[in-house]
C-alpha cells in the first residue's frame, strides 16, 4: 500500500505542469467558496445580532397574534410586573419594554405621519441604535414623561430643534373615531443612518406612549437581551412558565422568522453557486485524470503483464486523485484564509451603493461588511473538494480495470 | 489551416467534449443567473424610479430636504403644458403629497397621502400592475390604500375611510373617501403607509388650491435618453425649480444597479476563470502530445506564427462549440425563468425597502448572451496563448526526436 502511495506521488510529479494547473484550478475554486461563505457568515451574524438587540431580544414576550399581525391593539398587559419577573430571573440581562405605534407628528409648520416608539430609556440606551447616535441634545431620561427624541431629518422637516414643542395626534384607543393629542418637548435629535428611523420616527418614554394603547399597563413587547447567546434556553423556559394571559414567550428564533428565511434563501442561492463552481472544477479533474491514464495505457499494460492486479491499478489512480485532492484542499484553504483576511480586518465598503444602511427584513445592515472565519465550514468545503476529486478519478480508474494487457502493450 | 484546427480538436473527442461541456455548463448557468439578477434589479428600478422619481423629476428646490407641504412648484400648470410639448418626453404627470390620520370605522393610523392625476399617472407609473384588488382611480372621492395599510385599519373594497390632517391654511382638513382598490407597489413604506387619491381631492383637502409638489417625466426611448431629457427640461424650466434625473434624485439606486453589473461581471469572471483552467490544461496536453508532429510541420516549413495561429484557432473552436451549446441550454433555462419564474416557497421577502414576490421572474436581455459568450471566447483564446507560445518555441530537430 505504501508503495502504491509513493508510486502515485511520483506519477503526479511526472507531469508537474499539469498537476500544478489542476491543483490551482481546484484550490482557487475552493478558496473562493470559503471566502464567500466567510463573508456571508459575518453578514448573517451581524444581521442576527442587530435583529436580536433591536427587534426582538433573546427571549421576547409579546401578544400571540403580534407575529402574524403587528397591530396596535395586540398588547401585553401588566408589563411592569412581567418586566420585574424577567429581570429577577435574569439579573445580568437587559430587560426592556417597547411600544410601536403610529401617529401624525405635527409642528407649527408641518405634519408627518410617523412611527411613535415607546421605550424604556435605561435599557434602551444600550440597545437602541438611536440612543448611541445622538447628534444634538440627549437621549431620553427615565421619568421624563414629556421627553421626545426624533430623527435629524424629521426634525428638519418639522422645523424643530431641542426644546421645541411637538404634538402627536393619534387615534383614541378606546374610540377609534376620535383622536387624542399628546404634547411633547424635543430633548434631542439622532442620526441613526436608518432612513425610516431618521425620517419617520419619534421615540418617547414608555409611559408617555401607553395612552396610545388599550388595556392596563400595556406594551407591545418585553424583551430580554443577554450579553451572549448562551443562557437563553433556560431563560426561555422560565419565561414560558410565567402566566402571561394573551401573551406568549418566544425565543429569538421564533420571533424573527423573516430574518431566518432571508438567511436560508441567501444560503441556498450561494450553495447553488458553489455547486456550479464545483461541477466545472470536477469536469476539469476528470479531464486531467483521464488524460494521464490514457497517456500511460502502455505502462499500465506492462504492469498488468508483470502481475499487477487491475484492482491495484484502479487504486493507484484513485490514490493519485486523492493526493491531488489533498494538496488542493490544503492549498485551497490557504487561499480561502488569505482571501478572507482583508474582509475580516478592513471589511468591504458598500456605502456608495447602499448609503449608510440598508434595510433587510426590518434589520438595518451597515454599509461596512465584515467577514468572519468559519473554520468548520472551511474544513467541510475542503473535505468536499477532496471527495469530489477522488470521485472524479472514479471513471478513469474504472477504465483502467477494463484494460486488456496485450492490447494495452500494443497501444502507442 | 481552419480545417486542420477543426480536425485536431476531434482527434481526442472525449477530451474535447469534456472541456466543451465545462464551458457550455458555465454559460448555461451564467445566463439564467444574470437574467435572474436583472429581474431583481428591474423590480427595484420599478419601485424606485417608475413609481416614484420618474426618469426626470421637477420640484421646489427645498422640497427634497424639507418635504414640507408649503414647498410647492410655482406655475406648475404652465410648466406641465410646456413639458408635455417636449419631444424627448413620452409622458408627464404631477403629484402632491401630504400626511394625515386615516381611519376606517374600526381603526386609524398615520398615512402618506399621494395626490395623483389619475389619467396622467397611468401613463408614467404602471398603475395597472400595482393595483392588487379593485381598480385604479376613476372618479373623485375614491381612494386607493396600500394593502398592508388596508389590513391594519380593517378597510376593504367599498368601505369608507376618513382622513384628518392639518391643511395649508392651518385649519384641520377632513374628508371621506371610498376605497376603490388596494395597492401592492412593492415599496414597503408605501404599502404600509400609502394612500392614493386624485390630485384635485388632495388639493381640496389640504387647501393647496392648484399647487403641486412635483412634476415627473418619462423619457422617450427609455433609460438611455434620460440625460438628454433632463437637459431639455432644465433648459425649459430654468432656475425656477430643481430638475433632477433619477440618477441625481436617487443616486443609491444608480449605484445599486452598477453594483449589480459588477456582481454579474465577477460571477462571469470566476466561472470562466475556472473553465479557462480546463482549456489551458487541455491545450497544453494536446500540444505536448503533438510535439513530434509539430516538429515535422515546422521542419516542412510551417512558420512558428502559423503554429501559434493553429493552436489559438483550436482554442477558439472549442469555445465556439461550448458557446453554442451553452447558449442553447441557457436559453431554455432562461425561457422557463422569464415565463414561469422561480418560486422560492418562502413568501414575500423584503430587501432594501422593496418587497419581492415569492415567484421571481428573470428579465432577458441580449446583453446577457453576448457578454457570456464574449467573455467565454476571450478567456479560452487567452488560455490557449501559453500552449500556443510554447508550441512556437519548439526547435524542429529536438521536437522530432522527442517521443
Amino acid at each position: 500500500m505504501l508503495s502504491i502511495a509513493s508510486m502515485a506521488f511520483r506519477n503526479l510529479l511526472r507531469n508537474r505542469r499539469r498537476t500544478v494547473i489542476t491543483v490551482l484550478g481546484i484550490s482557487l475554486g475552493l478558496g473562493m467558496c470559503q471566502m464567500v461563505y466567510n463573508l456571508n457568515l459575518g453578514n448573517y451574524n451581524s444581521m442576527l445580532d442587530k435583529g436580536i438587540r433591536g427587534l426582538s431580544g433573546h427571549v421576547v414576550v409579546q401578544h400571540k397574534e403580534w407575529l402574524k399581525s403587528p397591530e396596535v391593539e395586540h398588547v401585553v398587559e401588566g408589563s411592569a410586573a412581567i418586566r420585574d419577573r424577567l429581570q429577577a430571573d435574569n439579573p445580568a440581562a437587559l430587560v426592556t419594554r417597547r411600544i410601536m405605534a403610529g401617529g401624525l407628528v405635527t409642528s407649527p409648520t408641518n405634519a408627518v405621519a410617523a412611527g411613535v416608539f415607546g421605550v424604556d430609556p435605561q435599557p434602551e440606551s444600550k440597545l437602541n441604535r438611536a440612543a448611541t447616535r445622538m447628534v444634538d441634545g440627549e437621549w431620553l431620561k427615565p421619568g421624563d414623561a414629556r421627553g421626545l427624541v426624533l430623527g435629524d431629518t424629521l426634525a428638519d422637516r418639522l422645523g424643530v430643534g431641542v426644546k421645541s414643542r411637538i404634538v402627536v395626534m393619534a387615534p383614541d384607543p378606546t374610540d377609534p373615531t376620535e383622536s387624542i393629542s399628546l404634547l411633547f418637548r424635543v430633548r434631542g435629535t439622532y442620526h441613526s443612518g436608518v432612513e425610516v428611523l431618521d425620517n419617520f420616527s419619534v421615540m418617547v418614554p414608555i409611559s408617555a406612549a401607553q395612552p396610545l394603547l388599550q388595556g392596563t399597563d400595556p406594551v407591545h413587547q418585553v424583551a430580554v437581551v443577554y450579553d451572549d447567546d448562551a443562557p437563553s434556553a433556560a431563560g426561555l423556559e422560565r419565561a414560558k412558565a410565567l402566566d402571561l394571559g394573551e401573551a406568549v414567550a418566544l425565543s429569538w428564533q421564533e420571533a424573527l422568522p423573516d430574518l431566518q428565511t432571508f438567511i436560508e434563501v441567501d444560503t441556498r442561492t450561494n450553495e447553488l453557486f458553489f455547486f456550479v463552481l464545483g461541477f466545472i472544477v470536477v469536469l476539469g479533474v476528470i479531464n486531467t485524470m483521464l488524460m494521464s491514464v490514457l497517456e500511460r495505457v502502455r505502462e499500465f499494460g506492462v504492469m498488468m503483464a508483470l502481475g499487477m492486479r487491475p484492482g491495484s491499478l484502479a487504486v493507484l489512480v484513485l490514490v493519485e486523485g486523492a493526493l491531488l485532492g489533498f494538496a488542493s484542499a490544503v492549498l485551497g484553504t490557504v487561499f480561502g484564509t488569505a482571501f478572507t483576511y482583508p474582509l475580516v480586518t478592513s471589511g468591504l465598503d458598500f456605502s456608495q451603493e447602499m448609503g449608510e444602511t440598508m434595510m433587510v427584513e426590518g434589520v438595518a445592515m451597515d454599509a461596512m461588511m465584515f467577514a468572519q472565519y468559519a473554520p468548520d465550514r472551511m474544513a467541510l468545503y475542503a473535505v468536499v473538494a477532496m471527495a469530489m476529486t477522488i470521485l472524479a478519478s472514479g471513471w478513469p480508474a474504472w477504465r483502467v480495470t477494463r484494460m486488456q494487457p496485450i492490447e494495452a502493450i500494443k497501444h502507442t | 489551416m481552419v480545417g486542420l484546427a477543426w480536425r485536431n480538436i476531434w482527434r481526442q473527442t472525449r477530451r474535447s467534449l469534456i472541456t466543451i461541456s465545462a464551458m457550455a455548463f458555465g454559460a448555461a448557468v451564467c445566463m439564467p443567473m444574470m437574467a435572474f439578477m436583472d429581474g431583481v434589479y428591474a423590480t427595484m428600478f420599478d419601485v424606485a424610479v417608475t413609481q416614484q422619481t420618474g426618469h426626470v423629476r421637477v420640484e421646489h428646490p427645498d422640497y427634497p430636504k424639507t418635504n414640507s407641504m408649503f414647498d410647492t412648484l410655482d406655475g406648475a400648470g404652465d410648466a406641465l403644458k410646456s413639458l408635455e410639448a417636449l419631444p424627448g418626453a413620452s409622458a408627464v404627470t404631477w403629484r402632491a403629497y401630504g400626511a394625515g390620520l386615516l381611519g376606517s370605522d374600526q381603526k386609524s393610523t398615520g398615512a402618506v397621502l399621494v395626490g395623483v392625476d389619475p389619467i396622467r399617472e397611468s401613463t408614467v407609473a404602471n398603475t395597472d400592475a400595482i393595483v392588487k384588488q379593485g381598480t385604479w382611480l376613476t372618479e373623485p372621492g375614491q381612494i386607493l390604500l396600500g394593502h398592508r395599510l388596508a389590513t391594519d385599519i380593517d378597510a376593504e373594497l367599498g368601505s369608507e375611510v376618513v382622513i384628518m390632517t392639518q391643511a395649508a391654511d392651518g385649519s384641520i382638513g377632513a374628508g371621506t373617501y371610498t376605497v376603490a382598490g388596494l395597492v401592492r407597489s412593492g415599496n414597503i413604506m408605501r404599502d404600509t403607509q400609502g394612500a392614493w387619491l386624485s390630485l384635485t381631492d388632495l388639493q381640496e383637502l389640504l387647501y393647496l388650491d392648484d399647487r403641486v409638489h412635483e412634476l415627473v417625466l418619462l423619457a422617450d426611448g427609455g433609460r438611455d435618453n434620460v440625460d438628454a431629457l433632463a437637459a431639455a427640461v432644465k433648459a425649459e424650466i430654468g432656475d425656477k425649480a430643481l430638475v433632477r434625473s433619477w440618477v441625481e434624485a436617487n443616486p443609491q439606486m444608480a449605484e445599486m444597479l452598477k453594483l449589480g453589473q459588477q456582481q454579474s461581471a465577477i460571477l462571469l469572471l470566476i466561472i470562466f476563470f475556472l473553465a479557462g483552467f480546463g482549456v489551458l490544461n487541455t491545450m497544453l496536453m494536446s500540444v505536448f502530445e503533438r510535439t513530434k508532429e509539430l516538429g515535422v510541420m515546422m521542419a516542412l516549413g510551417t512558420r512558428p506564427s502559423a503554429v501559434v495561429r493553429l493552436i489559438l484557432m483550436e482554442g477558439f473552436f472549442l469555445s465556439v462549440i461550448g458557446a453554442i451549446a451553452g447558449a442553447i441550454m441557457g436559453g431554455m433555462i432562461d425561457y422557463w425563468l422569464c415565463t414561469t419564474g422561480l418560486t422560492l416557497g418562502y413568501g414575500e421577502m423584503e430587501f432594501s425597502g422593496v418587497v419581492f414576490p415569492d415567484t421571481m421572474k428573470g428579465v432577458f436581455h441580449i446583453d446577457q448572451v453576448t457578454s457570456v459568450i464574449g467573455s467565454m471566447m476571450v478567456i479560452s483564446v487567452l488560455a490557449a496563448l501559453w500552449p500556443a507560445w510554447r508550441a512556437s518555441r519548439l526547435q524542429p530537430v529536438d521536437a522530432m526526436r522527442s517521443t
